[in-house]
């Protein structure tokens, strides 16, 4: 799929399982530092990566087999990353806000993945591209 | 490097070829350290870089649970493990040491506040310090630095408690 930012990407295609997520991983981290990101800011690359993958491999097949794209660049002054799957169509950003103010007992932890994710990195957008769910990722450099 | 910051830990023990096996890699021992007796040491690799260590170290006023490395989808479940241990000697005051937790998520956010709500049921009550820039940063944003009382070192917890 021909996508406008995506010269000069590295990509990895790989099932939709959660052995993958250790491999995708690796291979962003890798990517990462080939960039010149700052390692500081790898653990927050790593909890987006994380919970991004982890909502993929949970919903996006409703336990049918299936395959995640992961794509690694720069542009805009930024690391980016994209994660594409097949799946049933799915925008995480359309979810509700987290309710944070809840006492422990009331507290419940639906919507927190993808709000930290925003929060921490740079920019996090949602397309549709044809039968495919596109999520992309920003650090800045 | 951070990426292989976390690997160290097990290096040693495991060959690279044991990382595929299913089973998670236990190795519990007891001795004694400074403050407490450390009751219960679990650590875990599983495939790659997810790696957590818990020590439980009993004190007067409760029990303290180390826990290093990382709290992720994967090794969540053994620091949930590690707690439901200390829960069922009928300890009520848990105090979670995260000074060496370099990593949390969602998942393990999930699983701080199911022990949390656990402990509370049974009368008890979880208390946590040393919080890391990346754990601070993410209980900030997730509204748990508003739930749990946090402090600074194990000594004030342990004061407060």
């Amino acid at each position: 799929m021909p996508l406008p930012e995506a010269e000069g990407m590295s990509w990895l295609r790989l099932p939709a399982t959660s052995d993958s997520i250790e491999k995708f991983r690796a291979f962003i981290l890798d990517q990462a530092g080939r960039a010149g990101l700052s390692e500081e800011r790898f653990p927050v690359l790593e909890l987006a990566l994380e919970e991004l993958l982890v909502n993929v491999v949970s919903y996006a097949y409703d336990g049918k087999p299936g395959w995640i794209r992961v794509g690694c660049g720069t542009g805009r002054q930024s690391f980016q990353v994209w994660i594409e799957d097949q799946g049933k169509s799915f925008n995480p950003l359309t979810r509700a806000e987290p309710e944070l103010n809840a006492s422990v007992e009331e507290r419940s932890i639906g919507g927190l993945g993808i709000h930290l994710v925003k929060t921490l990195s740079d920019g996090l957008s949602y397309r549709r591209l044809g039968d495919c769910n596109l999520l992309e990722v920003r650090f800045s450099l | 490097m951070y990426r292989n910051r976390g690997r160290g830990i097990l290096s040693p023990l495991r060959s690279p070829a044991l990382c595929h096996v299913k089973m998670p890699l236990r190795s519990p021992y007891c001795k004694f350290s400074r403050g407490g007796a450390v009751a219960f040491s679990v650590v875990r690799k599983t495939m790659g870089g997810n790696v957590i260590k818990t020590q439980a170290i009993n004190e007067q006023k409760g029990t303290v649970l180390v826990v290093t490395g990382r709290m992720d989808n994967v090794t969540s479940a053994e620091f949930e493990a590690a707690c439901d241990n200390i829960l069922q000697k009928n300890a009520k005051v848990l105090v979670l040491d995260l000074s060496e937790l370099t990593y949390i998520s969602s998942a393990g956010l999930r699983s701080v506040l199911s022990v949390a709500k656990k402990f509370k049921a049974s009368g008890g009550k979880v208390l946590i310090c040393g919080l890391t820039k990346m754990v601070k940063d993410v209980f900030q944003i997730s509204g748990f630095s508003g739930i749990f009382p946090i402090f600074d070192s194990r000594e004030a917890a342990l004061a407060a408690a």
